[in-house]
């Protein structure tokens, strides 16, 4: 009887792989704005709910990494099982690196007050929402091709990829004790009451 | 002498004791017709100088114009701080910024208002709050011991943040704008999620397509994707006040005409190219300042919001009147502070305490009114709650620092000084450091700014004075402080006089 083979990509190794990679560029987004709103919510509140809500967010950021990684695992396992791990975390996650980051950009456009359109300007001005947003999508397509070509085809590009890839992961260490240190700060403010 | 009880007295009795059964009811009921029901309607952000009843060329508010022909209308009548939540605090506690000490969103509320308070002196009212604002909401949330019926601000929201509330109840606000800031991208176009909150925004979209068609500018929302139609609110007020049983007190604070002002289609553009040219007045040190295209397109909007509201609050008093509820409901119309679209400054986030900012509406709607009574001498917000206690026959209590107002205080003193007042960047408690103080006095008006941080770092080190009389000069346009010598000393002596009596110099 032939013995039944598992799925090489289920596994809990190459979950948190991904999960590592779906977790940099979320994190590093969130970090940023948090950073970006602390001196606002210190000034108006205290230093202990400024902690605070960089603490939730590192929690919400931390959730959504897990979600984001679980679609990234599960759309994975669809890819070729001829291809290796090592090879399916290089295109699934350089995938979502290029989605993350044009969804990042896309936010960072609003970010600085003098970019931020005036919705009753525009109010009307359908071609100009159309317009950018196929821009973006034709980009986002020709940046994910771009990227799975250099990985599947050529030595160097997957080579290159892989270290990003490595020092992107060790970064995302850091995040996890971040979002230990957001849990417990959570949980402090929750139960200080209760206590 | 003793009288024996007959068989047939007996029986006389014995009839009457079916009636009997029912009087403790009747008697409840009856006593309860004696006390009507107090409401207070805030309407946020809603300035005097924008309205039509006022004189506004813009016929921004044509049904309050007929309203107001059966009610107390108050011409002169100044919040009590320049934003919510000092303004809204005034309004609840009857004192001023000096003595509530909520000036910002770091400094609480003077502890001592958390049991004492407009909900608390009337408690044998069944006792209603409400609010869309999260900012009035810190200062309802202190009095929640007093209200029986605190309703949390999202239940009137389009999407009820739920589970927020549930997951972190002992750190509700911090969790809560954690989540807004972390989801709801959709009113600053970013947020701390890079793909979650692109999703809720869209399902919300699709949840809420169909009502916004009938709101061009999007949705009347407040932080984020938090959505609102007035309409809940008036429905809901109108609820509360015809089921109740009891004579109730409400407190209902409703965040429109309050930014963003996102009319409804009907009234979307009626004001556009209409020829109004508001009177151009250079910018004020304490502007950013905003370009007169700007301040035109809001103010603009603004007043088109403002037509948004009159329906609603027309909606609201018909359905009392048709039902008879304004047999037995003293309505107060009010706002927290007020809105201004001149001197290079837009709505209310600086503290230049000029009259569109300061001056807002007030109308008393006392039951059974005929005929319309206009009182032009100037009132506080802080005289909202003596007034109240006049019309529940309760007696004012000594921490208050209003006064009973006309018509219902005969020998009102026209020329009493009406104080306002600006310290977010000042101690709660002793001399100030950082302010802007209006005085009202008679025809006249002083307003004295220093301090060196936020927009007062503007002045340089150097205190200003500005003195307009409000009859001759209406738009406050000419600063008599330099000009009139005397007449300035007089009045910023009895400011200082104030000042000191109240420990802040």
């Amino acid at each position: 009887m032939a013995e039944k083979q598992t799925h090489p990509r289920l596994n809990f190794r190459y979950f948190f792989n991904t999960f590592l990679i779906c977790a940099f560029p979320l994190h590093l987004w969130a970090l940023l704005m948090v950073f970006n709103d602390l001196e606002f919510i210190a000034e108006r509140t205290d230093m202990w709910d400024a902690v605070g809500y960089a603490g939730y967010a590192l929690l919400f950021v931390l959730v959504e990494s897990l979600l984001l990684a679980a679609i990234v695992w599960g759309a994975s396992l669809l890819l070729p099982r001829s291809w290796s791990n090592s090879r399916t975390l290089l295109v699934s996650g350089s995938v979502f690196i290029i989605l993350a980051g044009a969804s990042i950009v896309d936010m960072a456009f609003f970010v600085f007050p003098e970019a931020r359109i005036s919705r009753q300007y525009f109010y009307g001005l359908e071609n100009f929402t159309t317009l950018t947003y196929g821009l973006i999508f034709g980009a986002v397509l020709l940046a994910a091709a771009l990227a799975i070509f250099l990985i599947l085809r050529t030595k160097w590009g997957e080579k290159a990829f892989r270290e990003v890839f490595d020092r992107m992961m060790l970064l995302s260490y850091f995040y996890l004790v971040l979002d230990a240190a957001g849990i417990v700060i959570v949980l402090l403010r929750n139960l200080s009451e209760k206590l | 002498m003793t009288k024996t009880l007959s068989r047939r007295d007996f029986n006389k009795l014995l009839a009457l004791l079916p009636p009997a059964y029912f009087l403790p009811a009747r008697i409840r009921h009856v006593q309860a017709a004696a006390r009507p029901n107090i409401i207070i309607l805030v309407y946020d952000a809603w300035s005097a100088s924008n309205t039509s009843l006022y004189g506004y060329p813009r016929q921004t508010m044509p049904h309050l114009n007929q309203l107001a022909e059966n009610a107390v209308v108050y011409h002169n009548h100044y919040a009590g701080g320049m934003f919510t939540y000092p303004g809204t605090a005034s309004l609840l506690t009857g004192t001023l910024p000096w003595t509530h000490q909520a000036v910002y969103y770091n400094k609480r509320l003077n502890t001592f208002f958390d049991e004492n308070n407009i909900f608390s002196l009337l408690d044998d009212y069944d006792r209603y709050s409400y609010t869309h604002n999260t900012i009035a909401r810190l200062l309802l949330r202190e009095m929640t011991s007093s209200i029986e019926h605190y309703i949390e601000h999202h239940m009137l929201y389009l999407s009820k943040n739920i589970h927020t509330p549930r997951l972190f109840s002992n750190d509700y606000d911090i969790a809560s704008l954690s989540w807004v800031r972390a989801m709801k991208s959709v009113d600053d176009g970013f947020a701390n999620s890079a793909f979650i909150s692109r999703v809720l925004s869209a399902l919300s979209n699709r949840a809420f397509a169909q009502i916004e068609e009938e709101f061009p500018l999007g949705l009347p929302g407040i932080e984020g994707d938090n959505y609102f139609v007035l309409e809940d609110a008036t429905d809901w007020i109108i609820d509360q006040i015809t089921e109740t049983e009891v004579p109730m007190f409400g407190y209902f604070h409703l965040l429109p005409p309050h930014s963003p002002y996102n009319t409804r289609i009907e009234y979307f553009n009626t004001f556009r190219q209409d020829g109004y040219e508001p009177v151009d007045k250079p910018n004020h040190v304490f502007s950013p300042p905003e370009s007169r295209t700007e301040l035109l397109a809001n103010r603009r909007a603004y007043d088109e919001y403002l037509l948004y509201v009159d329906q609603e609050f027309h909606r609201l008093y018909s359905k009392l009147e048709r039902t008879g509820q304004l047999d037995n409901t003293w309505i107060i119309l009010t706002s927290d502070h007020g809105e201004m679209f001149e001197r290079g400054i837009k709505a209310h986030g600086i503290y230049a305490l000029f009259e569109p900012l300061m001056k807002v509406p007030l109308l008393i709607f006392p039951p059974g009114q005929t005929g319309r009574i206009d009182v032009q001498a100037p009132t506080s917000a802080i005289d909202i709650l003596p007034t109240l206690m006049h019309i529940a026959s309760r007696p004012v209590p000594e921490w208050a620092e209003g006064r009973l107002i006309p018509p219902f205080a005969p020998n009102y003193p026209a020329d009493r000084p009406i104080f306002s007042m600006d310290a977010r960047f000042s101690p709660q408690e002793g001399p100030y450091t950082d302010a802007s103080i209006m005085m009202r006095a008679g025809p006249h008006k002083l307003i004295y700014s220093f301090g060196h941080h936020g927009y007062y770092e503007n002045l340089q080190g150097q205190p200003l004075y500005e003195l307009y009389d409000l009859e001759t000069d209406p738009e406050e346009l000419d600063n008599l402080a330099d000009s009139q010598p005397e007449l300035f000393d007089a009045l910023f002596d009895e400011l200082q006089t104030k000042l000191r009596q109240m420990g802040r110099i």
